[in-house]
């Protein structure tokens, strides 16, 4: 009996793994063009504004960002785990991994609450009235700072849905895991939206330190 | 769990283990160069550390070392056209 | 009658084609439409929407070209004549342009012409109708809310600060509608990657299929970063964060970076679906082979990536340094090299080819001219001192209507006519289709060559009131608008009037070779009864040792062989 995991128009899992991975990974080239309008916008102030970027990078909260990297470097091993154990066919520990993976992504959503409630307090918003710093780079790097990192958290609560999905999917036909490329796909989704944050954090939290 | 069950995790687990091991250290050291006083320097240090975790997750994590041509191709193809983005975009920034 | 499959020799023994199965009685329910994966279905969802948006565009410059007819500004408001025009660019662009051929006969054709039972990812598909539809609703909410004043290219500060239209709704009916381009895109690209038939070499696909390819590549690349863009300049419009604000250090050009590095390569997602469609047809109609496949293809490639590299010709007086005017003015001569290849490669394909002049065939000759001119104009553009002289006035607007509209809009017509036979499986009227043909091209030339007179003598763009020595060529131009108006009206008449009285098609009219034509018309609901296999090149009209006029079609259709 064909698996459920099969569908139109493929006629073996193989064929149609392989197509949805590369469908995930043209999605990635997309998307890495989308935050592309980011890092370039980013990339022209602080060329424009060295000075200003600098300044406006210490204020940014250093032990937030960096407990967060690690937080999603281990959320993106324990993904890589989950989804090597799918393909190997060792379903109950995959499903142990992922739900492991989507707490640590709620775990980063809730620091990052954290730390935008110290930012507000700080009126470090600077369509606001009584933004602190006077640089007129200053506006825009926490300008960019917010949209990269909404743009970003909202990638990371779409994964975190998608890692959920994988869980429900599975409940009863854990072989599903092994036959539907899902697995994969999500993974490499959540290691993208991990890939993003790298960058983000030398950009947003490295910058003025020294 | 069995023990062979425990055996193949294991196995599974080693090499992701060391990479894990391999993005740490590399995050540590971005963490403490931002604080050395490099000029510039600064910025490039931690660009190209940061690239290289990026590398580490491509390869290890999402598999490109053992992906196909096709699937590497449209990996690179995205980060090549902000490439362009870049050199053309900064030709106008770096001549005004 | 052609020797490009095996599965040919089989349809011919299937019964007549009205007593069996096709696509469009598989499941006759409104229902069973909204909920279709079958790719033909969702073309054709597609083509019903964009009609609907042809004609909003439509109506739009109607009222604009009725106002111009006199140098005072009587007919409608100042901010309604900005409302008006705006709304043309968007809807045109975006809800007609951009998905007018890839997402109509791109999506019906693509898995016929490859041989594959659907497209890779079906069920995307279906989500990228539904996206298409979303944006439309914030669209048309937009308008019906009171309209929205910044131009289709949204212009920073302007929009993000002073504009009292409904900006950011605009701009959400945009972001929507692009990721619905993207999602087609990667699907096409995919399907094309893993669904081709047994013998469907890389170099064996239609020149259409390549077409849709490089589309897609452009689709993918460029549209994400109009999306961030709209949401950057939307982020600073509702939040007043400071992103473009010349005001608090920021830099109004990145805004026009940003968006030209979509919006320059859009004109390629325009144009290359259309290249494609014509090279389809002149090969049909000439019985002739296409002129240097090979060359076709690479230049299809070399447009799609160079492309990328022409955005600044936009830019070129808004304050960009003169080294990048320099870079910019030299690569957009570069990339018109690989059009001018396929202008010259249509051209030898039809050189001793055994032309008959159907309707598909006149509506592509009228590309051929047409998107020659707007080209060549295209190059005065790009020369920077020339360009000085001329930008933002009426003859960048004849240029690029003569590219997306000329081009463009004359192969989707085009492709409608050539394709329609094996969408519906009826025979629209010839003459008439002729006629609308011929009326479509005078039409359009009457419409905006003027523009190109009155644009050089500095008639500006955008304008509302104007002095009167220009009256004339607004004059002819709107009697060109009426005219056009009358070609496009046209085909929706005898189409419509096609699908109850017209002629059974039967399943190859146009003794065309694509695998498309080799299955029944309208294709049953998987496409292929049994799966084809390709086994040469395609557009075999003639063989490899005679001339073209081995086969003609109109000797077998005397002798009865058709
Ligand atoms: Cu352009």
């Amino acid at each position: 009996m064909p698996s459920v995991a099969l569908r139109e128009p493929w006629q073996d899992l193989g064929h149609q793994r392989n197509s949805a991975v590369l469908g995930m990974w043209l999605f990635l080239g997309t998307e890495i063009l989308f935050f592309g309008g980011i890092f370039a916008g980013y990339s022209v102030y602080r060329f424009l504004h060295t000075a200003d970027f600098l300044a406006a990078g210490r204020e940014t909260n250093i032990y937030y960002g960096s407990v967060n990297t690690l937080v999603l470097l281990v959320s993106s091993f324990v993904m890589s785990l989950g989804s090597r154990a799918a393909r190997a066919g060792l379903f109950r520990f995959a499903r142990l991994c992922f739900p492991v993976t989507a707490v640590l992504g709620m775990v980063f959503l809730t620091l990052k609450g954290f730390e935008y409630n110290d930012d507000l307090e700080k009126h470090l918003f600077p369509g606001a009235s009584g933004f602190p710093l006077p640089e007129a780079g200053a506006g825009l790097f926490w300008a960019f700072y917010w949209v990269a990192t909404v743009v970003h958290t909202i990638h990371l609560t779409v994964g975190i849905g998608a890692v959920f999905r994988l869980q429900i999917l599975s409940r009863d036909d854990p072989q599903w895991l092994n036959d539907s490329p899902s697995a994969e796909v999500t993974s490499l989704y959540w290691h993208f939206v991990d890939c993003i944050w790298v960058f983000l954090y030398a950009l947003i939290y490295l910058p003025g330190r020294s | 769990m069995t023990p062979e069950e425990r055996h193949r995790i294991i196995a599974i687990a080693r090499a992701p283990s060391l990479v894990l091991l391999g993005l740490v250290l590399l995050f540590g050291a971005n963490l403490g160069l931002s604080f050395a006083a490099l000029g510039r320097f600064n910025l490039v240090a931690n660009l190209l550390i940061a690239a290289a975790m990026v590398a580490l997750i491509a390869l290890f994590f999402m598999e490109l070392i053992r992906s196909s041509a096709i699937h590497r191709l449209a990996a690179v193809v995205g980060i090549f056209w902000l490439m362009f983005f870049f050199v053309l975009g900064f030709a106008d920034y770096l001549t005004r | 009658m052609s020797d490009i499959t095996a599965g040919a020799y089989e349809y011919s023994r299937t019964p007549s084609i009205g007593a069996v199965d096709n696509y469009l009685t598989h499941g006759r329910t409104l229902r069973s439409w909204l909920v279709t994966t079958d790719h033909k279905r969702i073309g054709i969802l597609y083509a019903l929407s964009i009609t609907v948006f042809f004609f909003i565009g439509a109506i739009a410059m109607a009222i604009v070209r009725l106002d111009l007819i006199t140098p005072a500004p009587d007919l409608v408001s100042d901010d309604t004549y900005n409302k008006l025009f705006t709304l043309h660019g968007i809807v045109m662009v975006w809800f007609f342009l951009i998905p007018s051929i890839p997402a109509t006969f791109g999506n019906f054709m693509l898995p016929l012409m490859i041989g594959a039972k659907d497209v890779a990812f079906p069920r995307l598909n279906l989500t990228s109708w539904y996206l298409f539809v979303i944006g439309a609703l914030f669209t048309i909410g937009c308008i019906v809310a009171g309209g929205v004043d910044t131009g289709w290219t949204f212009y920073t500060p302007y929009s993000s600060q002073y504009s009292h239209g409904f900006v950011i709704p605009a701009a959400a009916g945009v972001f929507i509608t692009g990721f619905s381009s993207i999602l087609t895109g990667l699907n096409f690209i995919t399907t094309i990657h893993s669904l081709r038939t047994p013998g469907m070499h890389w170099f064996r696909l239609p020149l259409f299929v390549w077409a849709m390819y490089t589309t897609s590549a452009v689709m993918i690349l460029a549209t994400p970063v109009l999306a961030m863009t709209l949401l950057l300049m939307s982020a600073e419009r509702f939040f007043g964060i400071p992103i473009f604000d010349p005001a608090r250090g920021g830099d109004p050009l990145l805004f026009q970076h940003l968006f030209w590095f979509y919006s320059h390569p859009a004109v390629y997602i325009m144009i290359l679906p259309a290249m494609g469609v014509v090279s389809e047809i002149f090969t049909c109609y000439a019985r002739r082979r296409i002129f240097g496949y090979s060359f076709m293809v690479y230049c299809m490639v070399g447009i799609a990536v160079v492309g990328f590299f022409v955005w600044g010709h936009h830019m070129f007086v808004a304050g960009q340094s003169p080294f990048a005017n320099l870079v910019f003015s030299f690569m957009s001569f570069v990339v018109a090299v690989p059009s001018a290849i396929k202008v010259f490669n249509w051209t030898a394909t039809l050189y001793r080819g055994q032309i008959t002049f159907e309707s598909p065939f006149l509506y592509c000759l009228g590309f051929l001219w047409l998107f020659t001119f707007g080209g060549l104009t295209g190059l005065v553009l790009a020369t920077v001192p020339l360009d000085v002289h001329l930008t933002d006035t009426y003859f960048v607007v004849a240029h690029f209507h003569y590219i997306m509209v000329g081009g463009s809009v004359s192969a989707f017509f085009a492709a409608l006519h050539y394709w329609w036979p094996k969408i519906t499986g009826r025979m629209y009227d010839e003459a008439w289709a002729r006629f609308a043909a011929i009326l479509m091209f005078f039409g359009f030339n009457l419409t905006f060559f003027p523009q190109f007179i009155m644009g050089y003598a500095g008639m500006p763009r955008r304008y509302h009131a104007y002095a009167p020595e220009f009256q004339i060529f607004h004059v002819l131009s709107t009697a060109g608008a009426a005219v056009l108006g009358a070609a496009y009206a046209l085909p929706a008449l005898y189409l419509l009037w096609s699908l109850r009285r017209g002629e059974r098609a039967g399943p190859n009219p146009w003794c065309a070779t694509g695998l498309e034509w080799q299955t029944e018309s309208p294709p049953p609901r998987d496409n292929f009864r049994t799966p084809p296999v390709v086994v040469a090149a395609p557009y075999q009209y003639h063989s490899e040792t005679h001339g073209p006029d081995y086969q003609h079609r109109d000797i077998e259709r005397a002798q009865g062989t058709v």
